[in-house]
């Protein structure tokens, strides 16, 4: 038990380069093991650290329970107001008889009344079944699954690409304030938040073409990625990614620092900052320990606001780039019309959205003693 | 009595963009073994930056030391390299401030904040020390030290706080402790307490304190002589009984003008802080101080001297020096000052200004540094 209440960040760092190994070398299900384990072991501490926290966790959820329900209700609300079902579509279909449609119709109970049908749409959805997509011709789940897989993995790359550049940013132009390098990080900060993200995108787009394509220009893989080792998919996966990510990453690292550096200044200017100094503190840790552990907490819960940035920003970039996310299905689905589909990717992005906070306020819980006792 | 701290010409200027703030300009000052100093003075007077300067901890920019000496046990500490000024700090010079709300980090616990300071100074593991961060708390008369020290600042009170950083400062046995206003945030009876463990403390522990106060019945009370600053000077320094008995300078006297007797424990501290501002007139601007006695605005007693030029600081009586054209008539000789780079960045600027805006006031009458040195 005392080895778990001292897991600490020493150990947290040996994991995640373990994961990565684990991801580079192509085992995806070591990976979720060592994430898992190392996700585990927080919440040991935390719980350690104060046992009160798991009813806070436990409230949280139960929180979400009323926030998935209302979005499944909204989504219902806007599948039964559109004219038709799901198989309207197939009654243009010779192929299919007005008998086989009757009987898919009462497998899908669609021939009951609707307060039935809405229980039996929230049942489903909760099971991962969010009806049948016209366009796709398969399950909505099946397509918006990989789909916000692949939306989450660029949108997880995107923020700590953001978080790693900003937070050193950040500290620097604080610690320097007013000289030439603070207008350096902030006019780079400026530019970032200025630039649209579409268009940063085709910036860059045109940049790498214009050059000699040394970047793939869209898309998530390669043509030959099923042949493939595990090792080169991860690399040929990275490349693709890399010009979505510094796209996203950009507009989220600008406002990131610009919070970063005002809070760093605020926060060095507190007395304990002093106090550390008067101990005979050496400034490295002054910074970095003292101020830089209490400038972090208003940036974890930006995290969690952040998400939903991000993942709308991904949404756009996405369809510039053909990343085959959230944002290009939602995209061809309202074009389309295809009512289930939007739904459920709508549903998704929102469950998403919650669960991120909660992660979020969970770690700011882990960060900041005063969140986690009172 | 052996001193082990002597201040001299001491002297902390602010480089604004344009202008200068001449936050300390010129105090002096010993501290004995074992020896309490009161220093007064009103808000903005430079009694903070002064004790900032004893830790050279004076943020810079934009301030900057800019003369003087600080002897601390016959080793100047101005002219130490910033790593051995480290080893002082918290070590043989430790300071505790005015607000015990914010002064401790609120994302340690108190044992890990006392532990850090004992860790940076002595040779001590880990363990140990939260050990002794327990003794230190049991010292400063915190109940059950093993629990409090997995406790973090927001879950104590502000007395408790207040003690916390005193084992803090008290932890490496330092030869001088500088108190901020240590009791200024605390309601009267916790503010008793706290003067009660610091005189204890200093009393088995023989610690030097520097403390600066707002409040004439905590100096009546607790400190062995006193200092009274006006506008970045010491204007008079005695024993705290010849302060009170014989007050030389006016500043001094209107300070205590309607204080009853001496150590009158009554009095509390929002009764001094309107005493403090019983004399009309307010402090001058730190940017440009009147040419003579810089009190002479607002003295009862200016003479015509006093405007043309500043009073010397003179002992008039054994351990009583006054610096005022009543009691001698030595004038005051400001030793040479280089300002530096920053000095003439500030000049240069003030010139390009001067062609802009022409202001009537600026003058005769008025003493700016950059027209001086
Ligand atoms: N960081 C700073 N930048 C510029 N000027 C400053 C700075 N800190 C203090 N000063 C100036 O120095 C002068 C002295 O300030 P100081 O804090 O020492 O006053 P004080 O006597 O401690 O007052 P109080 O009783 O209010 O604490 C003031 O005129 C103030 O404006
Ligand atoms: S020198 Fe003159 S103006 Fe200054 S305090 Fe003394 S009498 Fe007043
Ligand atoms: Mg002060």
């Amino acid at each position: 038990m005392k080895a778990l209440k001292q897991f600490n960040w020493r150990l947290t760092f040996i994991l995640d380069a373990l994961a990565i190994v684990m991801l580079v070398s192509g085992g995806t299900n070591l990976f979720f093991a060592v994430v898992l384990t190392e996700g585990a072991l927080w919440m040991v501490r935390l719980l350690w650290l104060s046992p009160a926290m798991l009813s806070y966790i436990l409230r949280r959820l139960a929180q979400m329970v009323p926030i998935v329900l209302a979005v499944l209700a909204l989504g219902f609300a806007l599948i039964q107001l559109a004219p038709g079902d799901m198989f309207s579509q197939m009654e243009l279909d010779p192929a299919i008889s007005r008998d086989q449609l009757e009987m898919f119709r009462r497998q899908f109970r669609l021939d009951q009344p609707w307060y039935a049908q809405f229980f039996q749409y929230i049942w489903n959805a909760l099971q991962g079944d969010f009806g049948f997509s016209r366009t796709y011709r398969a399950p909505v789940f099946a397509i918006v699954g990989q789909r916000a897989w692949n939306t989450i993995l660029l949108s997880l790359t995107s923020l700590v690409f953001a978080w790693v550049l900003s937070i050193p940013m950040g500290v620097f132009a604080a610690t320097n304030q007013y000289n030439w390098k603070d207008q350096f990080v902030s006019i780079f900060a400026f530019f970032g938040l200025a630039i649209p993200n579409f268009f940063l995108a085709f910036l860059l787009l045109y940049l790498i073409s214009s050059t000699g394509n040394w970047l793939p220009l869209g898309g998530m893989t390669s043509v030959g990625f099923r042949n493939m080792t595990a090792t080169q998919q991860f690399f040929d996966v990275l490349r693709h990614m890399i010009v979505p990510v510094v796209v996203i990453g950009t507009s989220v690292m600008a406002t990131l620092t610009r919070v970063m550096r005002g809070e760093m200044l605020k926060i060095m200017n507190e007395q304990y900052v002093t106090t550390a100094r008067a101990k005979g503190q050496t400034e490295n840790k002054v910074v970095y320990m003292h101020a830089l552990r209490n400038a972090i907490n208003p940036m974890i819960t930006l995290l969690g606001f952040q998400l939903g940035n991000v993942m709308s920003g991904a949404a756009l970039v996405e369809i510039v780039v053909a990343w085959p996310g959230l944002g290009s299905v939602l995209l061809e689905a309202v074009l389309s019309q295809d009512l289930y589909l939007v739904v459920g990717s709508l549903v998704y992005g929102v469950v998403l959205l919650v669960i991120g906070n909660l992660l979020a306020d969970i770690a700011l819980a882990l960060v900041d003693p005063r969140v986690r006792i009172s | 009595m052996d001193n082990v701290l002597e201040v001299k010409d001491l002297a902390t200027y602010f480089f604004m963009h344009d202008y200068i703030i001449r936050a300390v300009d010129g105090v002096d000052f010993t501290l004995g073994r074992g020896e309490t100093l009161g220093i007064v003075g009103e808000s903005g007077c430079g009694k903070s930056i002064t004790s900032m300067s004893m830790m050279r901890l004076v943020p810079d920019p934009p301030g900057r030391i800019i003369s003087g000496e600080i002897s601390l046990k016959g080793r100047d500490i101005l002219k130490i390299s910033d790593d051995e000024m480290r080893k002082v700090r918290g070590n043989e010079i430790s300071m505790i401030f005015q607000e015990p709300m914010t002064s401790l980090n609120p994302v340690f616990t108190i044992g890990f904040q006392i532990s850090e300071v004992l860790r940076l100074h002595r040779d001590i593991g880990k363990q140990d020390a939260i050990t002794e961060a327990a003794r230190l708390l049991r010292m400063v008369g915190m109940s059950d030290p093993e629990e409090r020290v997995n406790e973090y600042p927001f879950q104590l009170s502000g007395g408790l706080r207040q003690r916390a950083m005193i084992a803090i400062a008290m932890a490496c046995e330092p030869t001088v402790m500088i108190a901020d206003e240590p009791t200024t945030a605390l309601d009267v009876t916790i503010q008793a307490q706290i003067l009660r463990l610091m005189r204890q403390l200093k009393e088995t522990k023989d610690t030097s304190i520097a403390f600066i106060t707002h409040d004439l019945a905590v100096i009546a009370s607790f400190t062995d002589r006193v200092m009274v600053m006006y506008a970045g000077v010491a204007v008079e320094t005695s024993t705290v009984h010849e302060i009170f008995k014989n007050p030389l300078h006016p500043y001094t006297q209107g300070l205590l003008g309607s204080v009853p007797v001496l150590g009158d424990r009554k009095v509390n501290a929002d009764g001094s802080r309107k005493l403090l501002n019983a004399i009309p007139g307010s402090l001058p601007d730190a940017r440009r101080f009147p040419r003579g006695c810089r009190f002479a605005p607002r003295c009862p007693k200016a003479m015509k001297k006093c405007w043309e030029a500043e009073p010397a600081t003179v002992e008039v009586a054994p351990g009583h020096q006054v610096r005022c054209f009543l009691h001698h008539d030595e004038v005051r000789v400001i030793s040479k000052r280089d300002l530096g780079a920053a000095g003439k960045r500030v000049l240069k600027n003030q010139q390009k200004n001067s062609g802009k805006k022409k202001s009537s006031a600026d003058g005769s009458k008025t003493d700016t540094p950059t027209a001086r040195n």
